[in-house]
């Protein structure tokens, strides 16, 4: 024996102890799943993060992209006089329930120097919209009031500017409310999430048509798919005026009945158009398409009924952007999967009298999905990155919200050196996720 | 016999490109009958044998199963319900443990309830020998006792027709007769069975008829006395001493 040390330890019976020696029980960090670089990006990132915690303008910077909504929402902001007096009404309309209401104090730079006590109010269901009599004295128990905009008044000793939050950091369920409302930070994960769930569908839609019969049987069932696109040009003729022209009408029936003749291989076909079309185009260009001529587009087309009364402005379209242009990229992640399992568990699966959309559920997509787990995850990570694309129409997530803060302090720097940290965090934690999910579905 | 066959080839034709896999078989299987296929290496054997549960659908010609034409089915799934298949390599389904791998087509395709699925599991599992092995996923069981699951899985949808694909040339020597004592048990049962297979024990215990096919041709059909103390062709004599060596 040359080498004792790689050994695995024996126990007292002189018979190895199966596994490697990293199996110790009690030990939660998978060093196993960890890999060198990410030690030694852990360093130097609490380096870079010990040094940006440590300078207020990189903490200014952070606030400002991650926009976290934890516990005050601005109510009203108003000067406070010579005197120090100050008065200030709701601006919003409050629903009946119980407020938390507080007053903070600014100078002229806008620093915080002082706040007041709070006044706890609670405002009844069938409150109505009017301003009270200003509330003076700060209360612990709530004050009934029948109006939906208090009136705060006081006095402060120093400050020039008096701002009226509602403070909520007691509610849940406000607090939730306001993170899904909130810009920065949340927006992209929101954007991301929703957008990556929709791909998700779409991908295994599609992916499903891509793994179609590319070559189907078209006389199988034709009379009964010529007699539909029959029934189609009927219904079309009786609610829509068909042209006069004899050869436009010959024109139609030729078309619909032909795609009806085509029909068992459109699947296929509109998949691989989809996957070529949307894979071949920059994401920037899906995303301005979106926002800047297929929502102009059908808004003029809907007789502004969208973007009327359904608005697809802003984050919907950017959602939709993101989506058809992810499904692309995971159709071809559910393909590849579907295919990667071996022919016999189709036909083992058929052979026992399941229908094909039996076999896939059942049989084949939970195999496949062990496969996909990964490329999916990369996928996720790569549209975490590509929501940044959606700033270009001005949605205010974190790279806007970051380059909204420069270009009020100029301090380029901080600015998108605290958006590139964000998203490395985000980045970075994901695919060490990734490598762990890949590591436990390659064992077994 | 008077009664019908269960199984009738008529004619039947199947073409890979320009390979003949198929050619011209006509054959009928008796209720209760035990056909054994045997031939040359891409002779046909597994082609005729997946064109009866249309895993394959023949060209030319007919196949009727138990009074249902396989050529134009109304309800294919209903027909496969019937016809219990056992392949070569096993395809068990390796995300499932043995008693799921058995219960799910029950559940789904014979919509029985979980517990009554289970029950026939437990009990075609004991029947095939592993009965304690009902929690094992495919990956932790011999060949031998994957192949047995495998034909738990079928006899559990309770057909009326088994097919056998060569179903132990995937197995280790000692494997072989855990999964041929099945089959001969089967065989007893009156199970109709066709079985692709060179086991010559199984052959000479359990065959009825014997068919030999070679280039796609059905080229004998007859007794294995028949076959083996007078074959018919200088072709199948030539087979039968290279398989008997
Ligand atoms: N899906 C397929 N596509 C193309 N050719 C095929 C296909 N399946 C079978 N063949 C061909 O058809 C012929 C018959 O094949 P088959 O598998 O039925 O033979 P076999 O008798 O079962 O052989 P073996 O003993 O090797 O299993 C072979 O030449 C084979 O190459
Ligand atoms: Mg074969």
């Amino acid at each position: 024996m040359t080498n004792h040390r790689s050994k695995p330890p024996a126990d007292s019976t002189g018979k190895e102890i199966p596994g490697s020696s990293f199996d110790r029980p009690g030990l939660i960090i998978p060093w196993k799943d960890l890999p060198w670089w990410a030690v030694i990006i852990l360093i130097v990132g609490v380096y870079i993060g010990y040094i940006m915690l440590t300078n207020v303008k990189y903490i200014e910077a952070l606030t400002f992209v991650l926009d976290l909504p934890w516990h005050k929402e601005t109510l009203q902001v108003d000067d406070i006089s010579e005197n120090g007096d100050w008065l200030l009404t709701s601006k919003t309309s409050l629903g009946p329930g119980k407020y938390t209401l507080y007053v903070e104090y600014l100078d002229e730079n806008d620093n915080v120097v002082g706040q007041s006590e709070k006044f706890n109010i609670q405002i009844t269901s069938d409150a109505i919209d009017y301003a009270l009599e200003p509330l003076t004295i700060p209360s612990e128990e709530y004050i009934t009031l029948d109006s939906t905009r208090p009136t705060i008044s006081g006095s402060s000793p120093e400050g020039e500017r008096a701002i009226l939050y509602d403070d909520f950091s007691r509610k849940p369920r406000l607090i939730l409310l306001n993170i899904w409302r909130s810009d920065g930070l949340f927006l992209t994960l929101r954007v991301t999430m929703i957008s990556f769930s929709s791909a998700l569908i779409l991908g295994l839609l599609f992916g499903l048509m891509r793994v179609a019969d590319r070559s189907p049987d078209l006389r199988k069932n034709i009379f009964i798919r010529l007699l539909i696109g029959l029934v189609m040009i009927i219904l079309a003729g009786i609610f829509t005026s068909l042209p006069e022209d004899i050869w436009k009408i010959a024109l139609f029936v030729i078309s619909v009945e032909g795609l009806m003749v085509l029909f068992p291989a459109i699947p296929y076909t509109l998949s691989t158009l989809y996957v070529e079309v949307m894979r071949g185009l920059p994401m920037l260009v899906i995303i301005l398409y979106m926002g800047f001529a297929i929502t102009p587009a059908l808004r003029n087309a809907s007789g502004g009924w969208i973007t009327g009364e359904i608005d697809l402005r802003g984050m919907p379209s950017a959602i939709i952007g993101l989506s058809i242009g992810y499904g692309a990229y995971l159709t071809e992640v559910f393909r590849g999967g579907i295919e990667s399992i071996p022919k016999g568990q189709m036909e083992a699966a058929r052979s026992l009298g399941m229908s094909y959309f039996q076999a896939m559920g059942y049989v084949i997509l939970p195999q496949a999905i062990r496969v996909i787990l990964p490329p999916l995850g990369n996928d996720f990570i790569a549209m975490l990155k590509d929501s940044s694309l959606i700033s270009v129409i001005a949605l205010p997530e974190m790279l806007q919200r970051g380059r909204l803060w420069i270009s009020r302090t100029f301090r380029a720097f901080e600015g998108y050196n605290s958006v590139a940290i964000l998203y490395l965090l985000m980045t970075l934690g994901l695919s060490l996720l990734v490598r762990f999910i890949e590591r436990r579905t390659s064992i077994d | 016999m008077t009664e019908e066959p269960i199984i009738q080839i008529k004619n039947a034709y199947k073409n890979f490109g320009h390979i003949e896999a198929v050619y011209d078989v006509s054959l009928d299987v008796q209720i209760g009958e035990v056909l054994v296929i045997i031939g040359p290496s891409g002779g046909g054997k597994s082609t005729l044998l997946r064109c009866i549960n249309r895993l394959e659908v023949i060209d030319k010609g007919e196949i009727i199963v138990d009074g249902v034409s396989v050529n134009n089915p109304k309800n294919i799934n209903k027909i496969r319900a019937e016809i219990g298949i056992v392949f070569q390599l096993f395809n068990l389904f390796p995300h499932l443990t043995a008693l799921e791998n058995i219960t799910l087509a029950q559940q789904v395709v014979r919509n029985r309830k979980k517990k009554e699925a289970e029950e026939i599991a437990h009990y075609q599992l004991q029947k095939v020998g592993i009965g304690e092995k009902w929690n094992s996923y495919p990956s932790h069981l011999s060949g031998g006792q994957q192949q047995r699951v495998a034909i738990a899985r079928s006899l559990a949808m309770d057909p009326k027709i088994m097919l056998f694909d060569e179903p132990t040339s995937a197995l280790d020597p000692e494997m072989i007769k855990g999964v041929l004592d099945v089959m001969l048990a089967l065989a007893e049962e009156g199970m109709t069975m066709v079985v692709v297979s060179h086991e010559m024990g199984f052959v000479k215990a359990a065959a009825d008829r014997i068919a030999f096919l070679d280039f796609g041709r059905l080229v004998e059909l007859t007794t294995p006395d028949q076959l083996f103390n007078n074959p018919k062709t200088e072709r199948t004599r030539e087979f039968l001493s290279q398989i008997l060596e």
